[in-house]
């Protein structure tokens, strides 16, 4: 069989089903796939994976007899949970919606889990729409302050400026899902990735620029609580942690 | 708004538990507060429906304030770049997946929806975190913006203080604190008030009788270095040393037109104001360029108090409540400035900041409009050497003892309409916080008059005038008779007094010049002039008929002896016609034996002729020596022509009084205590008072001070009182004073009328009966 060279949306679920196979492990332990490729749902793209010759097998069969052949097709699974920043939180929500190939799951949780999709679909939408914002309120009132007293107190009033337009429904947030695309951690596009559906503003790209340098910096501040000037703010600093905070 | 967002997750292996975490954006301002010196901080403020993580800071205050901008070095006031009063900016974002596409700050101040500076922040100042803002480079912040319209020098001012700072953000996400923001000041630190420098004061022509801006500043300047504080007072002196020119100035308003055009609309005190801005630190610095166009309004208050006299006080009582400002100065009716339209600070254009230019004005001035438009708003240089100073002129009104406590506001809260908050009728003092304000003591205004020169004839001259009760008298009307002998008096020259009562003398006719006592008139006491009796006098002309017996030429016919009996029958017989006769008979019978018919002839008629013409003309009417009392009218006369010849070259030159004294004007009979007489070129700027009399002479309760005081009071324009044989219908004193100093009875002091007078108020104004001036 010749060797597949992976694209986006490839995974050893997809290639072997697309190669023939019913359980991805045939592919993947196949020659070095296991050791190239320690996590076999995140492919780097353009990465070859070698897909073994079917092999014959040889049954008994029975004549005049009805012989039963089970085929044992191992399911593939998509587990998504919808966090907050704080990933250990869920944001408030009053409907969540997975949409995988006309599949739909739902949810008020956040998490979605479901445990046989078709493994050749790559795309897939999840909907959120999330709870109602609490309703405004306005701020509070500076000092009063004394009589004749200077400076004057501050009458807010006064100020002119636009006041905050709070939402009264809560927000939609639509997911386009690229299943399959998720790139192992060890790269660069794979740690990005992760930062971007972690809910970063992070562009997803193969090297490191300004940008992935601040995205990591946000990561190391916020998530590490880390705030070390002389980082160099790689996205190697952050594989480790990242990967379990988003995988696992 | 709906957000779109993408995610590459994995499909899990059913042999694997690979998930696929996706998060939900999110982001929110936790705080914004501004922090000054010494840990103050502003408080930081957002709705209530806010939500973050991390709660904001509960610390800080909404007075927080700091000094934006440069400093001057109080000791050189000039600036001095090691201080300053920079403050931090720092806000603190919840941005955990840097999801915030934009965040503005944004500077308002009160009532514009428009910000009058903005800021995006980009790049890492969008990290989750707290950050300080950066300026160049630097944490601090010294309160410079872009350049704006309102704030021309670029940095925050009091002006247009307090502000509001905006921290907005946004993003695709979900915002649970979209704005915080927080508020400060920059405020006044203190005021002090000044004398600004003589140079702004404009150059004038020297003028002998006063009117000299300059001269009033340079006596302010020699009482105190600094305007009065509250409570204190200064006399502000209007050096006015005009005095009549004729007669008929006394019964006319001579004096109050010649006083107006001397001082016109008052005298000009340049006051400053020192400005001080409070630092971040609670001290008080010069940043010079935190003032902006700050309204500095300055009000006057009239605090004259009610005149002991009670003409004076009905006088005053006019308008008092009605008038804005209220209160006891001489009403604009009277000449006054109270409800007049004439500024006590009038407008000024001002100059550019830089170097004070000599005979301008720095700072621009300009009339507060309705209601308080009495006051007026003068702005701050932002530069130079008046930098974080303001001012006006002073100008109070001309009138001596009008009284004004004078107040600088800062005048810097408007409302939306754009109305100043302390441009209100009310009756002063406004109520603003004390730092707010400077006041000053007591401004009174006082005529000058100064007293140049005290001379006496001679030594013989045993009495001195006390000047001290003089003045005190002229102080009841604020004027000040400025004493500048230093205690001296001098004498006049021997020689002098006697030349120049000779060359008077020989100016007099013969029948005049008889009258004075031969000798050395200096050396006989201390009298103006010596002069023969009545008797003397014809006894004088009798003995002149010797002369016209020897002008008969007729040799030695005449014997000594005969013409020494001839003079002696005239001489001795001036009143008796008969006895006369019998003593010439007499003369002829004992010593003219040898004399010819002819020649007896002749000197019969001779010493007939003189006889009769001395009597003839003493009894003339028309000669006006028929008696005593005549001959002592005459003697006044001549008494006044003699010593004021001998006294007037001893006149000071310069413009004021000069005081001569002698113990009497002649010896025979003098009633006159003195005289008021014109120095010669006076120009109405130069006076003299002779005193003729001394205690002795006065009635008692009289004094040789008080007939000083009545005759310069004719210099100034005072005349008698009716029942002192002045002429009627004048309407120059209270009507119901018979003791005025100007009147020839026992006096007590000025009436009310002349008082005002003294004042400069205007006497056609003014009605002699005390109650048509009181209006209520």
């Amino acid at each position: 069989m010749p060797n597949v060279t992976t694209a986006a949306g490839d995974c050893f679920n997809s290639i072997a089903k697309a190669q023939g196979f019913f359980n991805y492990l045939t592919v993947y332990n196949h020659s070095d796939n296991a050791t190239n490729f320690p996590n076999p749902n995140c492919l780097e793209e353009g990465s070859t994976v070698k897909v073994p010759e079917k092999q014959m097998k040889a049954f008994v069969l029975t004549l005049d007899a009805e012989n039963k052949f089970k085929i044992i097709r191992k399911k593939t699974k998509l587990k998504v949970k919808v966090c907050k920043a704080n990933v250990a939180q869920q944001p408030g929500m009053s409907k969540v919606t997975l949409d995988i190939g006309g599949k739909k799951a739902t949810a008020t949780t956040g998490v979605l889990d479901i445990d046989d999709i078709d493994a050749s679909i790559s795309t897939a939408t999840l909907t959120v729409v999330l709870s109602d914002p609490p309703a405004y309120a306005a701020p509070p009132a500076p000092s009063a302050g004394t009589a004749n007293q200077y400076p004057d107190p501050i009458l807010a009033a006064d100020f002119d400026d636009p006041k905050t337009v709070w939402p009264k429904k809560g927000e939609t947030i639509t997911w386009n899902l690229q299943v399959g695309s998720l790139e192992p951690h060890t790269v660069i596009r794979g740690v990005l990735q992760r930062l971007e559906n972690l809910g970063f503003t992070c562009p997803v790209q193969k090297t490191e620029n300004a940008a992935t340098r601040r995205a990591v910096k946000t990561y190391r501040r916020a998530v590490e609580n880390k705030v070390a000037p002389n980082d160099t703010d790689a996205v190697a600093d952050i594989r480790a942690h990242i990967k379990a905070r988003h995988d696992d | 708004m709906p957000i779109n967002r993408t995610a590459r997750i994995a499909r899990t292996a059913h042999d694997k538990a690979h998930l696929n975490r996706l998060g939900v954006p999110e982001f929110g301002v936790v705080q914004i507060q501004i922090q000054g010196q010494g840990g103050s901080k502003s408080k930081s403020y957002r709705d209530g429906s806010s939500a973050t993580p991390t709660a904001p800071a509960t610390t800080g205050v909404d007075t927080f304030h700091f000094a934006p901008g440069p400093q001057y070095n109080v000791a050189t006031w000039a600036v001095d770049n090691n201080l300053k009063d920079d403050v931090q900016i720092v806000y603190k974002l919840h941005n955990p997946q840097f999801a915030i596409a934009t965040a503005r700050l944004e500077l308002f101040t009160r009532f514009a929806a428009t910000p009058v500076w903005t800021r995006d922040l980009t790049g890492d100042e969008l990290l989750h975190g707290e950050h300080k803002l950066q300026f160049n480079a630097q944490d601090n912040w010294d309160g410079k913006i872009d350049p704006h319209t309102d704030f021309p020098d670029q940095f925050l001012t009091v002006e247009y203080s307090p502000y509001k700072l905006k921290l907005t953000i946004t993003g695709p996400g979900v915002n649970t604190s979209p704005a915080a923001w927080t508020y400060f000041h920059v405020i006044i630190g203190k005021l002090e008030l000044e004398y600004g420098p003589k140079d702004v004061l404009p150059v004038q022509p020297a003028n002998p009788e006063g009117g000299i801006h300059r001269d009033t500043y340079d006596d302010l300047i020699t009482q105190s270095a600094t305007p009065p504080a509250a409570g204190g007072s200064v006399k502000v002196f209007l050096n006015s040393d005009m005095f009549k020119t004729n007669g008929n100035q006394m019964m006319d308003n001579t004096l109050f037109t010649r006083y107006e055009t001397l001082w016109g609309d008052g005298p000009q005190i340049p006051l400053f104001c020192k400005v001080w801005v409070k630092s971040s630190a609670n001290t008080d610095i010069v940043a010079y360029k935190a003032l902006g166009k700050l309204k500095f309004l300055w009000d006057w208050e009239s605090t004259a108090a009610a005149s002991a006299t009670a003409f004076a006080s009905s006088a005053e009582n006019y308008l008092v409540n009605k008038t804005k400002p209220k209160g006891r100065n001489c009403h604009e009716k009277r000449g006054g400035k109270r409800a007049s339209t004439r500024a006590v600070f009038p407008d000024q254009a001002g100059t550019a900041p830089g170097a004070i230019q000599a005979g301008s004005f720095p700072f621009q001035v300009e009339a507060v409009p309705t209601p308080r438009k009495w006051a007026a708003y003068s702005y701050a240089w932002n530069d130079g050497a008046a930098a974080s100073k303001t001012g006006v002129i002073f100008q109070p009104a001309r009138m001596a003892g009008d009284k004004y406590k004078v107040t600088v506001y800062v005048d810097q809260v408007f409302d939306r309409k754009k109305k100043y908050k302390l441009n209100v009728d009310t009756d002063a003092p406004l109520t603003s916080p004390a730092v707010l304000k400077a006041v000053t003591g007591d401004f009174q205004i006082w005529r000058r008059i100064n007293l140049r020169k005290y001379i006496k004839k001679n030594g013989s001259v045993a009495e001195t005038i006390n000047m001290a009760t003089v003045a005190a008298e002229y102080a009841k009307a604020f004027v000040e008779l400025k004493d500048l002998t230093g205690g001296v008096i001098q004498n006049v020259a021997q020689g002098d007094w006697n030349n120049r009562e000779t060359t008077a003398i020989n100016g007099l006719s013969a029948t005049r010049q008889r009258m004075i006592m031969p000798g050395d008139q200096y050396n006989k006491g201390g009298g103006g002039v010596y002069l023969r009796t009545r008797d003397q006098y014809i006894e004088a002309w009798m003995e002149e008929a010797g002369a016209d017996l020897d002008a008969l030429g007729l040799g030695a016919a005449l014997t000594p002896a005969l013409r020494a009996a001839l003079v002696d029958a005239a001489k001795n017989n001036p009143s008796n016609e008969p006895a006369f006769d019998n003593a010439v008979t007499a003369a002829f019978t004992n010593h003219g034996g040898a004399l010819t018919p002819v020649d007896q002839s002749s000197l019969q008629g001779a010493i007939d002729s003189h006889w009769i013409t001395v009597v003839d003309f003493m009894a003339d009417p028309s000669n006006d020596m028929q008696n005593d009392d005549n001959y002592r009218g005459i003697a006044k006369i001549i008494g006044k022509t003699i010593v004021g010849a001998a006294f007037d070259p001893d006149a000071d030159a310069n413009s004021g009084c000069t005081i001569f004294h002698c113990d009497k004007l002649h010896d025979v009979g003098s009633s006159l205590l003195g005289w008021a007489f014109d120095v010669t070129n006076g120009n109405g700027n130069r006076c003299g008072f002779l005193l003729c009399a001394t205690q002795a002479d006065h009635s008692a309760g009289d004094s040789i001070e008080n007939t000083a005081t009545h005759e310069f009071g004719h210099h100034f324009f005072l005349p008698h009182t009716v029942d002192a044989g002045e002429r009627k219908n004048y309407h120059a004193h209270d009507e119901s004073v018979t003791t005025c100093i100007m009147s020839y009875n026992v006096p007590t002091e000025f009436c009310g009328f002349c008082q005002l007078r003294l004042r400069g108020w205007d006497k056609d104004a003014l009605k002699t009966k005390a109650s048509k001036n009181s209006k209520t």
